[in-house]
């Protein structure tokens, strides 16, 4: 007995000191949106999900100073649309948003399983421990990377080349809160010339399609309004010769009618988004075009979706100081 | 393997988090079933899934080659000589049969392959192989089940009539892929016998691992990168301003060389012991050998028993004059050369090693006259020194052929790296070659921790010492070897998990 008391006690020193040296050196997600959704526990009406296409658009704190709107951006790299799913069920744990959006673009993007192991890591690494993300690893990627995954301290062993002083320093993980999980990007290069299609083949459509019918699901069962959109981009897909938002819409029109889909590509023009200086890359909008989609989202889901202003909430100050915050941080970029 | 879901191949290998999960549910199950049977059978099917998960393709034929040597032991002792020759001949036919067998996984490619471009040279025929994939580990385990059926023949050792026993003899997980190769009637008595649960073996056994896997994760995964880069294209080195990269790319490759193959023998053992089965160390400190002959018995051991015990003994061994004694040592290294693989290179380095042995022993008269004459201590540190780096030079010539790509890359390599182009070792080169500043002083300072270790080892079992130590002291050992190894070990997705080396024969 006391043999495995002693073996107990070794493990449990064991794990506590792994934890330890993973909270220090496990390569920082500053802009890690699991912090930011615990620190703004049910204040939250709008959630974002998606890909990097997500963060790169939509920016929170815009909706925040002109419509009091608040929102967070709940996504990861390349992100296939079966782990945005579980972002989404883990998110539902801290908060009850009244519109859900999900970027749609990644719909067969990603080989499956998810052999992207950098930017898998990128995605669950920081995802609070747990059934969802556990199935979502195991569900998602291949049996090769199921250790790596599931024990994070595979993360940081090959970090030495690249330790800096700063993987010392403590409390790294969203780092970032007051952004609320978006990122932003000063580069311009700028856009010209067709857009590109991506043919997104028909087996990897209908793999997502499902996925896409259990987040409607998820939505409907809590009363959530569910919006599919694409961001503003030169690289689009298609499905069989229609454009993504077209085929789902189709494929949803009977099972989940309530289900709403937003083309950004349509307004962005008329919003003033310019190709020649808003676009970090084909594919990303810079901090000047997020802003600009930004403003105009914040007052489409005021007017659409009855998302009311919360300037006079309890939580409000806290909202302004990150404001402020991320004010300081980008000055005068977004103008 | 037909049937075997090939979702799981490749799932498990020894230096992963998924082998150490198999190997804990094991150890756990294995205590709790009550006999020595059902923790036969136990094993032998967690050897058979892990083999299955590695290699599926050759599963059948370790089957083969195991019903083979069974049935052969089985007849030869229920033979009777005086109606014929039953056990010679059967004997006789059975290694035979494991010979041709490894033969034919092991060379019959090749030798397709080498004909065929002598026919294609005369517009005969063109470039065909059988596409024959050696199973994993077939040389280990083709070389016990002959050493068995010998064994049996000469009387030396009873027949194994369990097949459960005899089977885990041969698929033991531990040993199955790149040995030791340990003789079935070792471990027949080990396996039949019910274990206690040992705190202590358990104890050993994990310390054990752990040394494995931090000679295979801290160093040799790390060399790995810098030894490819530059044996992939020797040519670019050999000018007359760099031509020492070859020569540390070389030291590396016998430092990367010991540290993988003596780090898998490390942990296939230390997993052993948990089940408290002992199987033989297949290294004695061998870079700190004084002589090529001395390296030899203390590098691979079981390999080179095996041969001793088979080849150079039923050759004459000792027993014969100097000139069939010297063409026996070529013999066997010739054999031990063509054993590691089909290529030219194989044969140069293991008729190199014999080489070296008979300029030895021609030379030890002139060898005498000159420590005589410069009065030379011959046990003063330093001509212990000299003839160990004398040595672990010479061996480091040989590896050359064992790594390089072709006959001509090895003697290429060779003949320019000596060149003493010093500049290389401080002008940033050796940064250039896969390896960061970082990586270079992990990998180094961890084979220099290594073998201190090594030469306290060969006076004292420091593994003993510190599994005796208080509770405290253990614990923060420990801990910093997992530690060390999890923060700074080369593995997972930002490195290619190198395979053993040794898997390959």
């Amino acid at each position: 007995m006391s043999y495995l008391l002693s073996v107990a006690l070794f493990c449990g020193l064991l794990a506590l000191l792994l934890l330890a040296a993973s909270f220090v050196l496990v390569p920082a997600w500053e802009n890690s949106p699991w912090k930011t959704l615990a620190e703004t526990a049910h204040e939250v009406d709008v959630l974002v999900f998606g890909s990097s296409r997500t963060y790169c658009t939509v920016i929170p704190m815009e909706m925040w100073r002109h419509e009091g709107v608040t929102a967070v951006d709940v996504a990861g790299p390349s992100q296939p649309l079966p782990v945005t799913l579980s972002f989404m069920r883990q998110a539902f744990k801290t908060q009850d948003p009244v519109v859900v959006m999900v970027e749609v673009s990644a719909v067969g993007m990603d080989s499956d399983p998810w052999c992207d192991l950098p930017m898998a890591h990128r995605s669950f690494d920081n995802m609070p421990a747990g059934v969802e993300r556990t199935t979502s690893i195991l569900q998602s990627t291949p049996p090769t990377a199921w250790m790596e995954l599931l024990l994070p301290l595979h993360a940081y062993h090959s970090r030495l080349p690249e330790l800096t002083r700063n993987d010392l320093t403590l409390g790294k993980f969203g780092r970032f809160t007051y952004r609320r999980g978006a990122d932003y990007w000063t580069v311009v290069t700028p856009q010209s010339g067709a857009v590109e299609i991506r043919s997104c083949p028909e087996s990897a459509y209908l793999r997502d399609l499902e996925t896409i019918r259990q987040m409607a699901a998820e939505c409907e069962d809590r009363g959530i309004r569910l919006v599919l959109y694409v961001s503003p981009s030169f690289r689009r897909v298609a499905v069989g010769g229609l454009p993504l938002l077209e085929r789902i819409a189709a494929d949803l029109r009977d099972d989940h009618p309530q289900v709403d889909l937003l083309d950004l590509n349509q307004v962005a023009e008329s919003i003033g988004v310019d190709p020649a200086r808003d676009y970090m890359d084909s594919v990303h909008l810079n901090i000047r075009g997020a802003t600009k989609v930004s403003r105009w989202l914040g007052a489409h889901l005021v007017d659409s979706y009855g998302v009311q202003d919360r300037r006079r909430a309890s939580f409000a100050d806290r909202w302004d100081e990150d404001l402020r915050r991320y004010d300081a941080a980008c000055p005068g970029i977004g103008d | 393997m037909p049937g075997f879901p090939s979702s799981l191949v490749g799932t498990v290998q020894f230096a992963s988090v998924a082998f150490l999960f198999v190997l804990a549910i094991t150890v756990i199950a294995y205590y709790s079933l009550p006999g020595p049977r059902t923790r036969a059978v136990l094993l032998l099917v967690v050897s058979s899934l892990l083999y299955l998960t590695m290699a599926p393709q050759g599963f059948l034929v370790l089957a083969l080659v195991t019903t083979v040597a069974y049935v052969s032991g089985v007849l030869i002792e229920r033979g009777d000589d005086r109606i014929g020759r039953t056990r010679s001949v059967v004997g006789v036919v059975a290694v035979v049969a494991l010979v041709a067998g490894l033969a034919l996984f092991k060379y019959a490619d090749s030798t397709v392959a080498f004909v065929g471009r002598i026919a294609a040279l005369s517009s005969l025929a063109g470039d065909r192989t059988l596409r024959l994939v050696l199973p994993l580990g077939m040389s280990f385990w083709t070389f016990q089940a002959i050493a068995y059926v010998v064994d049996v023949r000469k009387g030396r050792t009873s027949a194994e009539r369990d097949p459960l026993l005899f089977w885990l003899s041969v698929a033991y997980f531990p040993i199955v892929t790149a040995g030791p190769i340990t003789k079935i009637q070792q471990l027949g008595p080990q396996l039949r016998e019910k274990r206690a649960f040992d705190p202590d073996g358990i104890r050993s056994g994990l310390l054990l691992m752990g040394r494995g896997f931090f000679k295979k994760l801290m160093v040799a995964d790390r060399l790995v990168v810098f030894v490819d880069a530059v044996y992939a294209d020797p040519h670019a080195f050999g000018g007359g301003s760099n031509g020492l990269i070859l020569f540390v790319a070389s030291c590396f490759f016998a430092i990367q060389l010991y540290m993988d193959f003596s780090g898998y023998s490390d942990i296939v053992r230390g997993a052993s012991r948990l089940f408290g089965v002992e199987i033989p160390n297949n290294f004695r400190g061998p870079y700190f050998a004084t002589t090529v002959r001395d390296f030899w018995r203390r590098w691979h051991i079981s390999l080179m028993d095996w041969l001793k015990e088979y080849v150079y003994i039923p050759l004459g061994g000792n027993r014969v004059g100097d000139a069939r004694r010297y063409a026996n040592l070529l013999a066997v290294f010739a054999v031990s050369g063509l054993w590691h693989g089909t290529g030219l290179t194989y044969l140069a380095w293991g008729l190199l090693n014999g080489i070296y042995q008979v300029a030895g022993g021609l030379l030890a008269p002139l060898n005498e006259r000159i420590i005589r004459r410069l009065r030379i201590d011959r046990d003063s540190v330093g001509h212990r020194a000299f003839r160990t780096a004398r040595t672990f030079v010479l061996i480091t010539v040989s590896w050359v052929f064992f790594r390089a790509e072709s006959l001509a890359d090895g003697a290429y390599i060779v003949t320019r790296m000596f060149s003493p182009t010093l500049g290389v070792l401080t002008d940033g080169s050796l940064l250039e070659l896969g390896l960061t500043a970082s990586d270079l002083a992990v990998a180094l300072l961890s084979a220099v921790i290594v073998f201190i270790l090594e030469w306290a080892s060969l006076r004292t079992d420091a593994l003993t010492i510190i599994t005796r130590r208080r509770v405290m002291v253990r614990w923060a050992v420990y801990y910093a070897l997992i530690l060390t190894i999890v923060l700074f070990g080369a593995y997972g997705g930002a490195y290619r998990a190198a395979d053993f080396v040794y898997f390959k024969f």
